[in-house]
């Protein structure tokens, strides 16, 4: 799948990031790439996402027929992850391969003399995305009483990817990860140390080894009313236990303030069951909120961490000054579940 | 008696606040009107600790003097080293009302909102005990 500086020049390897040289840049990438010299690429335009990574929809046609909507991901130039994003679009096609549902990937390459920096291409999908509008928007009425057990059918599907099909994804056991990076802060705080002691002192049995998307929640699943269209943002997978992404789906931060547990408009059981049916796993509650307690300590720790960036001066920026202040909130919601764990 | 004249320091952070709520939210489109809610957030996180703070302060430093310590660095080495029962409910209840007071400054409405939570939770709780 890579592509060399031979084949398509090097435009853009002078790392400048201007649209007109990025769209000239696309052009030759993906003429080359689909063997047509007559296609177009138009209407480039940022994304939002959350993600450190640069996001773009584009349009790309030719006189041959083409006529797609298509999305660029890739890093910004100067602090490229080699690797990285080429492992992300590697186990969008395994995923896609196991069925579940992820935008196509047409070309993916680390080569920075391309566009300036690692970068993947692949289909834009339609529908909804934003959190807010998964919870409250009218066209969705019909999709979210079910949304919570196709999530669960997705998540099956993604921990069915074989191992091998998924390479240069890093095991994770995120406990021991927890427990590093609550060292490195530096900044021992008691409710924390508590939680990850709780978890030390209560680890169930794992639950087996499998891909895990790592950022499974609200905010990543494009939707519609007939359902669940893609599965974004993968770049936090990684391999571990597979009730990992089912806790973090249930974390109250992605629930943005919706009733129901699950991303904030469904119920516990609703996950459970669907998943379990689908992937055969069988386990109950109380696995789930171990885990829930967990990766609500994960965004405890991914919170200081980024108050940490805004402390250090690396990144100032209003909302990661008032993360730091906000860390609290997690930690009445790691005392909420502590407290729930001995019922 | 304090140095400064009037107006006094909540004065002018309210001044600000209500400047950013009449005059720029309101015009701020995308981007712009985001941040523009967040700085305001952010002056009404120091608005309310410099009402609450001095208080909140003493009770705080009294609470981490009855688990024996001084302050919450040292309370989470203890928890560490196991010099302290995660299981005393000393213990939970003193980090329970330290996070309250936290939240009083920094997000009253989530604390509002999520004690709404739990008393529903435990209205349901009770509700299951009896049947």
């Amino acid at each position: 799948m890579s592509v060399t500086t031979e084949d398509i020049g090097e435009e853009a390897a002078s790392g400048n990031l201007s649209t007109g040289n990025l769209t000239h840049a696309l052009q030759q990438a993906i003429s080359w790439k689909l063997s047509d010299p007559g296609i177009k690429i138009s209407q480039l335009e940022p994304l939002e996402g959350g993600s450190s990574r640069l996001t773009f929809s584009f349009m790309a046609n030719s006189e041959s027929g083409m006529d797609a909507k298509l999305v660029l991901r890739m890093d910004p130039p100067g602090v490229a992850r080699p690797g990285s994003l080429v492992t992300e679009a590697n186990l969008m096609l395994a995923a896609l391969d196991a069925g579940a549902p992820v935008p196509r990937v047409i070309m993916t390459s680390d080569d920075e003399s391309i566009l300036g920096a690692p970068f993947v291409i692949m289909e834009f999908v339609e529908g909804i995305s934003n959190p807010r509008s998964i919870l409250r928007d009218p066209s969705l009425e019909k999709l979210r009483p079910n949304l919570a057990g196709m999530l669960g059918q997705a998540l099956a599907k993604i921990h069915s990817i074989p191992l091998e099909a998924a390479p240069g994804l890093v095991q994770i056991d995120l406990l021991s990860q927890l427990r590093n990076q609550l060292d490195q802060l530096g900044e021992a705080r008691p409710v924390l140390e508590m939680a990850i002691k709780a978890l030390e002192q209560s680890r169930p049995k794992s639950m087996g080894t499998t891909v895990v998307h790592g950022d499974f929640r609200n905010g990543n699943f494009i939707v519609a009313n007939d359902g669940v269209r893609a599965i974004i943002d993968w770049e936090l997978s990684h391999i571990g236990d597979p009730i990992e992404d089912l806790g973090w789906l249930c974390v109250r931060t992605w629930r943005f303030n919706g009733p129901g547990p699950v991303g904030g408009f469904g119920a516990y059981n609703q996950l459970i069951f669907a998943y379990e049916h689908a992937s055969g796993r069988v386990f109950d509650r109380v696995l789930l909120r171990w885990w829930e307690l967990a990766c609500t300590l994960r965004w405890a720790v991914m919170s200081l961490m980024q108050a940490q960036a805004f402390l250090q001066g690396s990144h100032r920026s209003l909302d990661k000054a008032l993360l730091g202040r906000r860390v609290c909130e997690v930690e009445w919601d790691i005392l909420a579940l502590l407290n729930s764990m001995k019922r | 008696m304090a140095l400064s004249d009037a107006p006094p320091l909540n004065e002018l952070i309210t001044a600000v606040m209500e400047y950013l709520q009449t005059e720029i939210v309101p015009e701020a489109v995308g981007e712009k009107k985001r941040l523009a809610t967040i700085a305001y957030s952010v002056l009404a996180v120091v608005d309310r600790e410099y009402t609450l703070g001095y208080k909140l302060n003493t009770d705080y430093s009294r609470l981490l003097a009855t688990l024996g310590v001084t302050d919450e660095e040292e309370l989470a080495r203890k928890i560490r080293n196991n010099e302290i029962d995660i299981n005393s409910a000393d213990l939970k209840k003193a980090l329970r009302q330290i996070t309250t007071m936290k939240l009083m400054i920094a997000s009253p409405a989530f604390l509002e909102r999520a004690r709404k939570e739990a008393e529903a939770a435990q209205k349901r709780q009770a509700a299951k005990t009896e049947a």
